[in-house]
């Protein structure tokens, strides 16, 4: 009887524990991710009410007049990443490669070494760098100028992803592929890169979800069109850069818009990275 | 013609064989001759080169930064260290220690791999010889109806046969074996300890072992070796009953190892 109470007094501070360390943890997990869903939360609020059709599919109405879209910087934004791909992901897996295949010693050091600066590099660096190489001499903003500023981003974002999934493949599947009588570079195109694809890619798309938000690169490369533009010497419109020509506009109308775009380019972000996670993370 | 005497080519012949990782003499001044049908075993305990001197043999010892080789390895007549190392691994294969089928390939991508890198790409031929070298390797009734399958999916015995089959694609007339049995069971280790027995008919074999029961069971020739050096080489009954130097004896008696 005695050691019964005994019991059920410790029995019950076990369990006020056991709560008090739940509610904690539960809490603890709010925190974490408070700031994303309140963020979201708001811009859906911002954003939700001027998302039409016609956002997606109409070039921006003429100050003064409703209506209107931009679809031009939706498709300027596939453009520039698109020639941004072309660029930094051949660039970046060739680095790589080079670092885990065949450099080593000194250049393997050097060369990692240099991804991680050009990695610390703020953006708006690399866009002023572009502006001075290509957009001064080419007199003028253009699609291609805009893509180089964000491919050079991308380089060292995808060659540390695939320097990391090559690193996984152990030195015994290449002796085996060379034991076979298989040249270097064909074991490397054929047999290691063949196994490692789907994990190389998951890092090219979550760098493509890193550089589809970048603003400030792209104001002195790309610039900003409010016409439809196809010309890789041409400006071109972006989500990023037309949400801040809109948001600090002084119109009501506009600034209206520019929440709409923000919502749809943090979708796209989402939508990217869940489809990344749903696709190469099944085990 | 000389008439009892059974005539027997020599595949392979190593003079006076030296390797190196840097400054470390790892392999010390290796003779040794392999006939045709051959199946020899080279055991010793571990870190006595063992391993070195047979990746010297398909040149793959050069492929670790640092690494040197002086001496001789003949093949089939041809000194291999005056040719092209790609064209000598075609004709020396390998199956390692731990079963490594390539990732992201199929079964059958597995064992085609070689020949199709090498410029094949006839289906018919690569589909016949894919065949063939899987049926040599005693794993074609367990996955001819799953040849598109990944090679990774296999048991672990199953992806070592996955992996011999990879390596007599190519028709080899020398297979190169390091402790191929050590990552499996005992059911997959006597499957693979039987197939040589077959496989002997059509390659010759150097298996390095670190069990010596399976040296005595499966080799014709033993070559032990201690500290990189070649200690005794002879008929696999006569180093295993009447070993002629003492450290053979103790060695394998189990007094070190
Ligand atoms: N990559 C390497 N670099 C330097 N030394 C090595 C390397 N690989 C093996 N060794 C050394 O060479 C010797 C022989 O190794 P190995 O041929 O692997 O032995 P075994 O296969 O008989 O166990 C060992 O002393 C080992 O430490
Ligand atoms: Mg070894």
């Amino acid at each position: 009887m005695n050691l019964d109470n005994v019991m059920s007094v410790h029995d019950f501070k076990r369990k006020v524990k056991n709560y008090f360390m739940i509610g904690l943890i539960c809490l603890s997990a709010l925190v974490a991710i408070f700031p994303l869903i309140s963020v979201f939360v708001f811009v859906l609020q911002k954003g939700l009410p001027s998302l039409s059709w016609d956002f997606f599919t109409q070039l921006p109405a003429p100050v003064g007049e409703t209506g209107g879209g931009m679809a031009q910087s939706i498709l300027g934004s596939f453009y520039l990443i698109a020639v941004a791909s072309l660029i930094g992901v051949p660039w970046g897996i060739a680095s790589a490669i080079y670092i885990t295949e065949y450099g080593y010693g000194k250049t393997v050091f050097l060369l990692r070494f240099s991804n991680d600066l050009l990695m610390g590099v703020p953006s708006i660096v690399m866009g002023l760098f572009v502006y001075s190489f290509v957009v001064a001499p080419m007199k003028g903003f253009s699609w291609l100028a805009g893509s180089l500023a964000l491919g050079l981003i991308m380089i060292p974002i995808v060659s540390r992803s695939t320097e990391e999934i090559l690193k996984t493949v152990p030195s015994h599947i290449r002796e085996a592929g060379l034991a076979l009588g298989i040249p270097r570079y064909k074991v490397i195109l054929h047999i290691i890169l063949k196994g490692s694809w789907g994990a190389i890619l998951t890092g090219i798309i979550l760098s493509v979800a890193r550089i589809s938000g970048e603003t400030a690169p792209l104001l002195f490369t790309a610039f900003n069109n409010q016409y439809w533009s196809h010309s890789l010497t041409q400006p071109v419109s972006s989500l990023p850069v037309q949400i801040y020509t809109y948001a600090i506009s002084p119109f009501e109308e506009w600034q209206a818009q520019a929440w709409s775009g923000a919502l749809v380019l943090i979708l796209f972000i989402f939508v990217i990275n869940i489809a990344v996670r749903l696709l190469f993370h099944k085990k | 013609m000389p008439n009892s005497q059974v005539q027997k080519n020599t595949i392979l012949e190593v003079k006076e064989l030296n390797a190196w990782f840097g400054d470390f003499h790892a392999v010390k001044n290796i003779n040794l001759k392999v006939e045709q049908n051959d199946i020899l075993a080279l055991i010793g305990p571990s870190g006595c080169g063992k391993s070195t001197f047979i990746r010297t043999i398909n040149r793959l010892h050069e492929e670790v930064p640092g690494a040197r080789v002086t001496g001789e390895v003949r093949l089939l007549g041809q000194d291999i260290y005056k040719m092209d190392p790609v064209k000598i691994r075609r004709q020396v294969g390998m199956v390692f220690q731990k079963p490594n089928p390539f990732p992201g390939l199929s079964i059958f991508e597995n064992v085609a791999v070689g020949l199709k890198l090498s410029g094949i790409q006839r289906k018919s031929i690569l589909t016949e010889i894919v065949e063939k070298s899987l049926k040599q390797a005693a794993l074609w009734n367990e996955v001819k109806d799953k040849l598109n399958e990944p090679g990774t999916s296999l048991s672990g015995g199953q992806q070592q046969r996955l992996c011999i089959a990879r390596a007599l694609a190519v028709t080899p007339p020398i297979l190169l074996m390091d402790e191929p049995t050590s990552a499996l069971d005992p059911i997959s280790t006597a499957r693979i300890e039987d197939l040589l027995q077959d496989l002997k008919k059509y390659v010759t074999i150097v298996i390095v072992t670190h069990n010596m029961q399976q040296a005595s069971r499966v080799s014709t020739k033993t070559a032990f070796f201690l500290s990189g050096e070649l200690i005794e080489f002879g008929d696999t009954s006569q180093v295993f009953t009447k070993p002629n130097k003492q450290k053979t004896e103790e060695y394998i008696t189990g007094r070190f190892g």
